[in-house]
């Protein structure tokens, strides 16, 4: 009986050990996961209305005559970790007053180009970077609302208030 | 027989040479059978004269004699014994449950401890991980064209930068080749499997174009073949026939930060990085930065930049 007793506290005990060991093993992993692939941080941002987005941007189709803003995002990498900044991944939602969203022009070489030259795109640490995006806006809108992290990376799920 | 304690006569056969008044037991032999004497008196009340003076002599008998633990609650109760005697299974399974009251205590800490461990080693490792990762403190250095400078232990040199004529480029960006010196290593170089190399073309912070895959192809790998070059590969296709075309004019090798601190530059090597930087720069910074690996995570130990003029002549 004492035998069966001390077995089964032996069993339990190297199950926690081994439970334990998994947990921190996994833990560990999480964190790393969490940290390799940082979001850059917003220093600052400002917008303009401009007459047109510059050569190699696409105009939306369905274009009512509404105006281009130009957004400038302001980055800087505080952490040891290298951030590419894919515009597919670093990228904001816009919206305007009502909460319609807002289309955001795409380079002419779509999305795969994009991507493959923006992969070289990178914010090294303690580097800081323009990243300039071209929002087409109804004419009478005077604020719009940026959101970033709906991309395939975590973002801030900050919401920006951008007047122009 | 008298009492050698207290004087008290008393039947020595009686009372088995034991003092019924003080308990004093008067040893005259070298060795006595204490268990069988114990069993047959103390067993037996009515061969004591009270149950106090039993349990007196009791308790003296076995600091004198007993190998076995007679004087636990157990004992005490009628579970005790010797070997040989009634009781002395019920004497082994005191001993087992002692050993089992032992063993569980113990699994039980190791839990606890196991349990609480974890906690301390995650919060302990996230913190470690947490402090390299989020610490940015690193020596920052600015280096001209042609003047040598140290990274991980190699002295390196920029010798001047290029635009390329390209065609089929990404629109509003344009090639530029920048030429670098690496002398032969010395016993401080510290051979790199990866480095960060990039420039700063006043927007936007640029790696090199190379990755090892096109560095594959570009010197004969044959990685892609004709078959694998869809639509998406047509640009970097013409890019990299442009380079190799390059690399073959220029007798230089191209770098890239998978091989520029490797053992391939152990005697030294002069090659050239291939960037894509905005149309407009006139102007543009590489850097070269030194890492230092802590907790699997790399920090940021010295960069070293070399402002260029583009079109600047090699140095």
């Amino acid at each position: 009986m004492t035998k069966k007793v001390n077995i089964i506290f032996g069993v339990i005990c190297g199950v926690v050990i081994i439970f334990c060991a998994f947990f921190y093993s996994v833990y560990v992993s999480q964190i790393y996961y969490d940290i390799q692939n940082p979001y850059p941080t917003v220093e600052d941002y400002s917008a303009k209305v401009v007459k047109e987005a510059p050569e190699g941007y696409l105009t939306y189709s369905d274009d009512d005559g509404g105006k281009v803003v130009e957004v400038s995002w302001y980055f800087t990498n505080t952490v040891n970790e290298k951030i590419y900044m894919d515009i597919m991944y670093i990228g904001a939602d816009y919206y305007d007053e009502n909460g319609g969203w807002l289309y955001v022009m795409e380079r002419e070489e779509g999305y795969s180009a994009i991507s493959k030259y923006d992969n070289r795109r990178i914010l090294p640490p303690g580097e800081r970077v323009v990243v300039k995006e071209y929002v087409q806006v109804p004419e009478d809108a005077q604020e719009i609302e940026a959101y970033f992290g709906s991309g395939y990376g975590q973002g801030t799920q900050e919401g920006y208030r951008i007047t122009f | 027989m008298r009492c050698g304690r207290c004087g008290k006569n008393f039947d020595e056969e009686m009372y088995s040479r034991i003092c019924p008044k003080c308990g004093f037991f008067q040893n005259k032999r070298a060795e006595v059978d204490v268990s069988q004497y114990f069993s047959a008196r103390f067993d037996d009340d009515k061969k004591v004269s009270t149950a106090a003076q039993a349990a007196r002599q009791h308790d003296r008998l076995h600091e004198m004699y007993d190998k076995y633990n007679m004087h636990k609650p157990m004992a005490r109760q009628g579970q005790g014994g010797f070997p040989g005697q009634k009781n002395y299974g019920q004497a082994k399974l005191y001993e087992e449950k002692k050993k089992r009251n032992f063993l569980v205590p113990v699994f039980a800490a190791i839990m606890v401890l196991a349990v609480a461990g974890t906690a301390l080693l995650c919060n302990v490792k996230k913190q470690q991980v947490m402090e390299n990762y989020q610490t940015l403190e690193y020596e920052r250095q600015t280096a001209g064209v042609g003047e040598l400078f140290e990274i991980s232990g190699w002295l390196l040199t920029v010798r001047g930068v290029k635009a390329m004529e390209m065609s089929s480029l990404p629109a509003g960006e344009k090639l530029v080749a920048v030429s670098v010196e690496i002398l032969p290593a010395n016993e401080d170089s510290e051979y790199q499997d990866s480095a960060t190399v990039y420039v700063f073309d006043g927007v936007s912070c640029k790696e090199y174009l190379d990755s090892y895959v096109v560095e594959d192809d570009i010197f004969g790998g044959a990685y892609f073949e004709e078959s694998d070059l869809t639509e998406d590969y047509d640009t970097e296709e013409d890019i990299l026939d442009g380079l190799y075309s390059m690399q073959e004019s220029m007798g230089a090798e191209i770098l890239t930060g998978y091989n520029y601190l490797g053992y391939g530059s152990k005697n030294g090597r002069m090659g050239a990085f291939y960037f894509l930087v905005d149309e407009a720069a006139e102007e543009i910074t590489i850097s070269f930065d030194e890492t230092n690996e802590e907790n699997d995570i790399s920090i940021l130990q010295k960069r070293v930049s070399v402002p260029l003029q583009l079109g600047e002549d090699e140095a």
